[in-house]
């Protein structure tokens, strides 16, 4: 598990390094990250940008996404649906798109 | 657990590969940049492809033909039909997928060349290096004696939303109290599972506020169906008798629709209603099968991972017209599988294999305006198909309180605002 996460954080370092290249303004891959919050705007709005009861995960930092991600997986939080939704993904992936929403925040 | 690590490995070898080339040449462009991605169907799989392909590689040329102006969605239609939802409310236009740089044809496709790699409309030919067919459903008005398209005109099926929802919401609003409405269920695979027992509901919803001695039968070509506990316990809830469901194995198949006195008769049993919402058995949209990408079933095989058709190489099917196995059709999963399928065609485009793993599905279904109840799924992408992560997922626990099921509806009418700005608007 560990190896997993470190090697998503030095993924994302290394798309980071390759957006920031002059000339690769098209990036022709997202990072894992990108792609895996995609999947979150369904509910959360696009750009994690909620305007209903839905939670909007642009105002949160990726740290306390991650945590309320676990917290709901763990049924530590009360909740109705991202208790089953979030039994779906790794830590590798939490971590991921934790680190997908800092970095566009930037 | 190593594979995964060493997929992961290799994915970030990729990116430092490609970091390498942008440094020794320069301003050029890779190999996926500059080219063309036709995509054919404006729903929620075919707006999504072309949004996110045009979102994650800029350089790429992207083309959606879709012939409407507006986009009457399927999801919420049910609201309409239960009388607190207008059209309008569900009608958007393509003003945010022209905004995100992606050319909008509305014009008709109306053959596809997989040899030349063009798409045909009535006035002009598109030249592709990846296609994205998202044609949704077409109904098989042969399927059943005595249907047909003019018989959809009496007895509406109101499956593609629109006019079709239009004129089944004025058939109940003529209905006499003490009216029976029918609605005919076709056996799976068809669009959205959950979709009949929400307008069951919805239906139900209208008439008890309104004709309250009028009755709602359902003819199942099934014996279950989906959140079938959660609408079941919502229904003696809310509507008592008032909803009658009648499984398969009851009824028995539908041997013929006699439109003309809206009744459909089973095996064992003839059911005539006030008003006869007919669901008729379904296939992939027209160009999917002009294109040969759909098989004998009527639906097109695809691989899981590319989500290229196993039929016409270059041709990629999402949505509703896909075999996508694990995933049911709806719009949650066309627009997930969208945005594997626009990473997989950069990933072709750019000469690496694709690395979409992850796709899902969520689901809402109201039993009042104010009860709400879902099913949600993520998927793992394997060569299998479009696995369910183990032991995630499901439908909304059972027995819980107004307060929970209102939480729901809410969130339900929060689904409905996002996917569509992130699909649409």
């Amino acid at each position: 598990m560990k190896t997993r996460t470190i090697w998503s954080v030095l993924q994302w370092v290394g798309v980071v390094a390759l957006v920031a290249l002059p000339g690769a303004a098209g990036a022709e891959q997202p990072s894992v990250g990108a792609v895996l919050a995609s999947n979150c705007y369904i509910c959360h709005g696009p750009g994690g940008t909620s305007e209903s009861r839905v939670p909007s995960l642009t105002r949160l930092s990726g740290k306390a996404i991650a945590e309320a991600v676990r917290e709901a997986r763990d049924g530590k939080k009360p909740g109705t649906i991202m208790a089953r939704i979030a039994k779906g993904y790794t830590e590798a992936q939490i971590e991921a798109i934790a680190a997908y929403f800092d970095q566009a925040k930037q | 657990m190593l594979t995964a690590t060493r997929r992961q490995f290799l994915r970030y070898a990729g990116a430092a590969g490609a970091t390498g080339a942008f440094s020794l040449a320069g301003c050029a462009t890779p190999r996926g940049a500059g080219g063309k991605v036709v995509v054919i169907g404006g729903g929620f799989g075919g707006a999504t492809a072309a949004r996110y392909v045009k979102r994650w590689s800029p350089n790429t040329e992207v083309t959606l033909v879709e012939a409407g102006k507006t986009y009457a969605t399927c999801p919420f239609s049910n609201y309409v039909l239960g009388g607190f939802l207008t059209m309008d409310k569900i009608t958007h236009d393509y003003a945010g997928v022209t905004g995100a740089g992606v050319k909008v044809v509305h014009e008709a496709a109306v053959a596809v060349d997989t040899a030349k790699r063009q798409v045909k409309t009535a006035s002009a030919t598109f030249d592709y290096d990846r296609l994205v067919l998202a044609p949704g459903i077409d109904f098989r008005f042969d399927a059943v004696p005595g249907y047909s398209e003019a018989a959809a005109e009496l007895i509406p099926h109101a499956w593609k939303a629109g006019p079709q929802t239009v004129l089944l919401r004025r058939q109940l609003e003529a209905m006499a109290d003490g009216g029976v409405v029918v609605i005919a269920v076709p056996p799976a695979p068809f669009r959205c599972p959950p979709g009949p027992y929400e307008r069951t509901s919805m239906i139900a919803w209208y008439l008890k506020n309104n004709k309250p001695r009028s009755k709602v039968i359902v003819v199942d070509g099934s014996d279950s169906f989906s959140k079938q506990g959660l609408f079941l316990e919502g229904w003696k809830q809310h509507y008592g008798a008032m909803i009658e469901w009648v499984p398969f194995k009851t009824a028995g198949k539908v041997v013929e629709v006699d439109a003309k006195n809206r009744t459909v008769k089973t095996d064992f049993e003839s059911y005539k209603g006030a008003v006869l919402n007919f669901i008729p058995p379904q296939k992939a949209g027209a160009i999917a099968h002009q294109a040969g990408a759909a098989d004998k079933s009527g639906w097109c095989p695809i691989d899981f991972k590319t989500l290229e058709s196993k039929l016409v190489k270059n041709v990629h099917v999402i949505g509703d017209a896909a075999i996508a196995v694990g995933m049911p059709k709806s719009g949650s999963a066309a627009n997930t599988q969208a945005k594997a399928c626009a990473l997989a065609i950069i990933d072709l485009m750019s000469g690496r294999p694709s690395s979409a793993e992850v796709t899902s599905n969520t689901c809402y279904s109201l039993v009042t305006p104010s009860h709400g109840i879902s099913v949600t799924s993520v998927h793992t992408i394997t060569d299998k198909g479009f696995t369910p992560v183990k032991d995630s997922g499901g439908v909304s626990p059972a027995g819980r309180d107004a307060e929970f099921r209102k939480l729901e509806a809410d969130y339900a009418r929060g689904w409905y605002a996002a996917i569509v700005k992130d699909v649409w608007t």
